[in-house]
């Protein structure tokens, strides 16, 4: 065969455009063929390399999302910006920086701005049922009503049953989750959100949002931040999170 | 190949997966140095921010549709590659590199060189393939790029309003014509 022909053949059996008596004529004589060989290796770089380009799908959107906020973050934060390689004598300042350094730390142990914006930043404040299911329906009715009046206690434990019973319900897991955040058993909470979050249902970033409160509430920016940017653009949460991972930060 | 994979691998696989944690961290451990060295060299802030996403999404889609694996460490890797897109960025707009090139780099090992030097000969030829296929007849590149969005061949024969069979025939024939294009633009180089 000319290389033009090979070509051809090449393209061919990779685009699906052949019969299986011919595809499997070609596999023998691509055996023994090393310019064929080389052809499709030569084949496929050329189409993958175009691919790309020209057809990206939606995971390649969805990384640069990610990069893109990621970016926003870490690009635009003066304050943790690494000092610029430009030598300058630290010597007279020393004593000082000291002191402003224990100075932060203390603040930033003590950091009464981060239960506030826990506080600030929750969502779901009213829990609503409205689904009416036969088994466990009063239960969660009940459960709401301690919730809404902030009893997150008495919720808890009625969630809790809810839960046991059925743990598709991805309200009550939900609930239950931000419950357990409210009576500062975070690591359960995480256990319970997390699972939501690996699901399908429509909590899904909404777990994963508190996930990161939940590591707000522990004072965890980094693990907060990490939850937070797993919320994709255009989900309801989507500003909220991105407003609060600037605080964070 | 025998190529030995870097344990590193794990922050290709992480970005390939849009993994937000090990993003995070790709983004922790090596954000601020990069700002620095691209602020440092006459950039802005937002100048880096673009050319560590640029380098990163490479670094992504060469792992994704090309299986990239790392034989270095990853951070001197991607510093690298942010390195010489700063300084290729920087002729464009003929603003003078304050560092001359690598010079500032000579302690990083041969394989990250290697490895760096290999994607950008990936992206260049990928930038050659691309101009290839802009040169095909206008059906040439609907088809192919119809095909290589995924979509059902029927809904891509239906849509151009030819037949299955043609449209089977027809893609082969169009993508055989461009890696011939391609090949000759090789060898006239």
């Amino acid at each position: 065969m000319m290389n033009e022909e090979k070509l051809l053949t090449v393209a061919r059996y990779l685009e699906g455009d052949m019969e299986p008596q011919e595809k499997q004529e070609f596999e023998t004589l691509l055996q023994s063929d090393a310019e064929l060989q080389e052809l499709k290796a030569y084949y496929i770089n050329v189409h993958q390399s175009l691919k790309m380009n020209i057809a990206p799908d939606e995971t390649d959107q969805q990384v640069a999302a990610t990069l893109a906020t990621l970016g926003k973050q870490h690009f635009k934060n003066e304050a943790t910006e690494q000092p610029s390689p430009r030598v300058v004598s630290l010597q007279p300042y020393i004593k000082w920086l000291s002191v402003a350094a224990v100075l932060i730390i203390g603040l930033l142990v003590w950091a009464p701005w981060s239960a506030n914006l826990y506080e600030k930043y929750t969502i779901s404040k009213e829990m609503s049922v409205v689904e009416r299911s036969d088994n466990g329906q009063n239960t969660l009715e009940k459960a709401a009503d301690f919730y809404n009046a902030h009893d997150y206690a008495s919720a808890e434990k009625l969630l809790q049953e809810v839960y046991k019973q059925e743990q598709a319900n991805s309200l009550a897991a939900y609930y239950y989750g931000i419950t357990l955040i409210e009576t500062g058993k975070g690591d359960e909470a995480r256990a319970v959100l997390s699972k939501l979050y690996d699901g399908e249902s429509v909590f899904k970033f909404d777990a994963a949002y508190y996930i990161a409160l939940s590591y707000v509430k522990q004072k965890d920016n980094s693990q907060a931040l990490s939850w937070l940017s797993k919320i994709p653009q255009g989900s309801t949460n989507y500003d909220k999170a991105k407003e609060l991972s600037t605080k964070l930060r | 190949m025998a190529k030995k994979i870097h344990a590193d691998q794990r922050y290709i696989v992480g970005l390939v997966n849009n993994d937000a944690a090990i993003i995070n961290e790709i983004y922790k451990r090596c954000a601020a140095k990069v700002k620095s060295w691209i602020v440092f060299n006459n950039g802005s802030e937002d100048d880096a921010a673009d050319i560590f996403q640029e380098s990163l999404m490479e670094v992504y889609r060469q792992a994704k549709y090309k299986s990239l694996e790392l034989t270095c460490p990853f951070e001197p890797y991607i510093l690298l590659i942010c390195k010489r897109k700063w300084l290729n960025e920087i002729k464009k707009r003929s603003i003078l590199p304050v560092t001359n090139k690598e010079e500032d780099l000579l302690h990083i090992g041969e394989d990250t060189f290697a490895n760096a030097d290999d994607l950008e000969k990936q992206e260049a030829q990928s930038k050659l393939f691309f101009a290839a296929f802009e040169k095909l007849g206008e059906r040439c590149k609907e088809i192919i790029s119809w095909s290589m969005k995924g979509e059902a061949q029927e809904k891509v024969a239906e849509a151009l309003g030819v037949t299955y069979g043609y449209l089977r025939k027809k893609k082969s024939e169009c993508m055989a014509s461009l890696i011939k294009m391609v090949q000759s633009d090789k060898t006239e180089e």
